[in-house]
């Protein structure tokens, strides 16, 4: 908000807005899962769930027991997913009230760990770990959120300097470990050939988890002209011994997005 | 530390406070006109005076107004301050 | 009826400081420029907004506290007008008059009170209470220990405190232990 309130104040004064943070004014719960439009109909029995009424992506507003909330349809985990906003102090009322409806479709929190787990088999990124201040949504293959219309926007011209179009820039990519037990460190770095000294540093390992869902080692990564690697094998050095890598798509788990839509 | 007489708030001290660089560097109102080095010299070119420096700073614990500065940087001395939108003071171009 | 669950901030004296959690209150904040800002405002609440810097309004409904030059939070205790928040809605925000935000969960009111208050908020302030504890009706905004804070002198000696309710069990925290060091 404070990059908003620098441009607000300083580039675009003309304009008729105004910023206020309600960050701390609301709670969030998110259910997600194959169940959460059952749930969700238990507490918003009004509410219209269909995919024709209310699709992936759109929000609603509606009321628990008098209480204003607002209802989005996202999903970071991958699963048919719901957030609910609700004024924060009526935050605990609202996450007890999820867990008592779910009861009966077997509900169960989760924590951030979990999170992050399902969001890396989709290939979801999270900004500042597997991304940094040099990337560019096509770097991390994510040209379709950029718009092509507008004249102008911020960051578009820098979105064609002659650095930020070249080929062999660091690209977000999808590492398979040849032994599906081996779970790669994050941070970690990869080569291509580490017989040749000095050895030519390629990129490093943003995200590593063991998928229980695929049974096997995952993990996102930045490699140079990792776009054009897909099936190529790589290295990644350790102490004690050589990884070998295959690159692959960055989503490992539902490409189709039926679980969306489940 | 310092003390920075916010022109909405009055003389409050520096950590109440935080820096945006050099002032009056103006956004190119047709980015996609401009070359390689057109646009690099907006984005990253900045003089980092040792001595009469222009600048941006926002009362950002305060009423979070964006306003400029004129700072000698070799001893931190406040020479003025004034709005956003209004000109820099003569007497110290 | 959905539960309301607060911070947990129990009532502490001390060293002649007395802490409090000061809920339910209403906070809503306002934005605007224009003549008709003004005169709905006016009109609505009954209360003139304050132009001067580190100045409020009070009348025996409402607190109004200067922000910004286009910013005021205005407070009052939940039971008092339970509606003013959408009247001023529907006759600012709505014609884009300005802009009208409740934000009574985005703060929490810590009522501190007591002949010590103002040693004990310079003790983690930046801020020169000289001025602001010899005048009732002042306010100002600036950081406690390091967290963003709203500072209304109510009455003399009476401090209500306003905090971003992520941050207002840690800088309660803070307050409790500090009281034992003025």
């Amino acid at each position: 908000m404070s990059k908003l309130e620098d441009y607000l104040q300083t580039e675009w004064p003309e304009l008729d807005v105004y910023l206020t943070s309600v960050t701390d004014h609301y709670s969030t719960a998110s259910i997600c899962g194959p169940n959460s439009k059952k749930i969700l109909n238990k507490l918003f029995p009004n509410l219209d769930l269909s995919d024709e009424n209310f699709p992936h992506m759109s929000f609603k507003e509606d009321k628990l027991e008098n209480i204003n909330c607002r209802i989005m349809r996202i999903s970071f985990t991958g699963e048919l997913s719901y957030e609910i906003n609700i004024e924060s102090k009526y935050g605990h009322s609202l996450w007890k009230m999820c867990i008592e409806a779910g009861k009966e479709f077997n509900l169960t929190p989760y924590g951030t760990e979990t999170m992050h787990l399902l969001r890396a088999e989709k290939g979801f990124i999270i900004v500042g770990q597997d991304t940094d201040g040099t990337m560019t949504p096509s770097d991390l293959q994510m040209d379709w959120i950029v718009s092509k219309k507008k004249y102008d926007f911020i960051g578009k011209r820098s979105l064609y300097r002659s650095d930020t179009i070249r080929e062999d820039r660091k690209q977000l990519v999808g590492l398979l470990t040849d032994d599906p037990k081996e779970i790669l460190e994050e941070g970690a770095q990869i080569v291509s050939d580490v017989k040749s000294k000095p050895i030519d540093m390629l990129g490093h390992v943003t995200s590593s988890y063991f998928s229980p869902n695929l049974n096997k080692s995952i993990a996102l990564a930045v490699v140079r002209s990792g776009k054009t690697m897909k099936g190529q094998k790589l290295i990644i050095p350790m102490e004690n011994k050589n990884i070998n890598v295959t690159v692959s798509d960055t989503i490992f788990l539902d490409k189709e997005n039926k679980r969306l839509n489940a | 530390m310092f003390l920075i007489n916010c022109p909405f708030c009055g003389e409050r001290d520096q950590s109440e406070f935080s820096s945006g660089g050099e002032a009056h560097i103006v956004r190119p109102k047709q980015p996609t006109e401009l070359s390689d080095d057109e646009w690099a010299e907006y984005l990253f070119m900045r003089k980092n005076i040792k001595g009469i420096q222009f600048e941006r700073w926002n009362h950002v614990h305060g009423c979070r107004k964006w306003f400029n500065i004129v700072r000698d940087t070799s001893n931190d001395k406040i020479l003025s301050v004034y709005k956003m939108g209004e000109k820099p003071p003569v007497n110290y171009k | 009826m959905l539960d309301i669950l607060h911070p947990n901030i129990s009532n502490i004296n001390k060293n002649n400081i007395d802490i409090n959690l000061s809920e339910e209150k209403i906070k809503i904040n306002i934005r605007g420029k224009n003549k008709e800002f003004f005169t709905k405002v006016g009109k609505i609440l009954s209360i003139i907004l304050p132009s001067e810097s580190n100045t409020s309004s009070s009348n025996e409904n409402y607190d109004v506290l200067w922000l910004s030059p286009d910013e005021w939070m205005i407070y009052f205790d939940e039971n008092k007008n339970s509606n003013i928040f959408d009247q001023l809605y529907k006759d600012i925000s709505s014609l884009n008059f300005g802009s009208i935000t409740d934000v009574s969960s985005q703060l929490i009111c810590i009522n501190i009170k007591g002949e010590n208050i103002f040693e004990l908020l310079s003790s983690g302030s930046p801020f020169n209470f000289e001025k602001f504890k010899n005048n009732v009706g002042s306010s100002t905004q600036t950081i406690v220990n390091h967290i963003d804070v709203i500072l209304h002198h109510k009455s003399k000696n009476n401090v209500n405190l306003f905090v971003r309710r992520s941050f207002s069990e840690h800088l309660y925290e803070w307050l409790v232990d500090s009281s034992n060091f003025v």
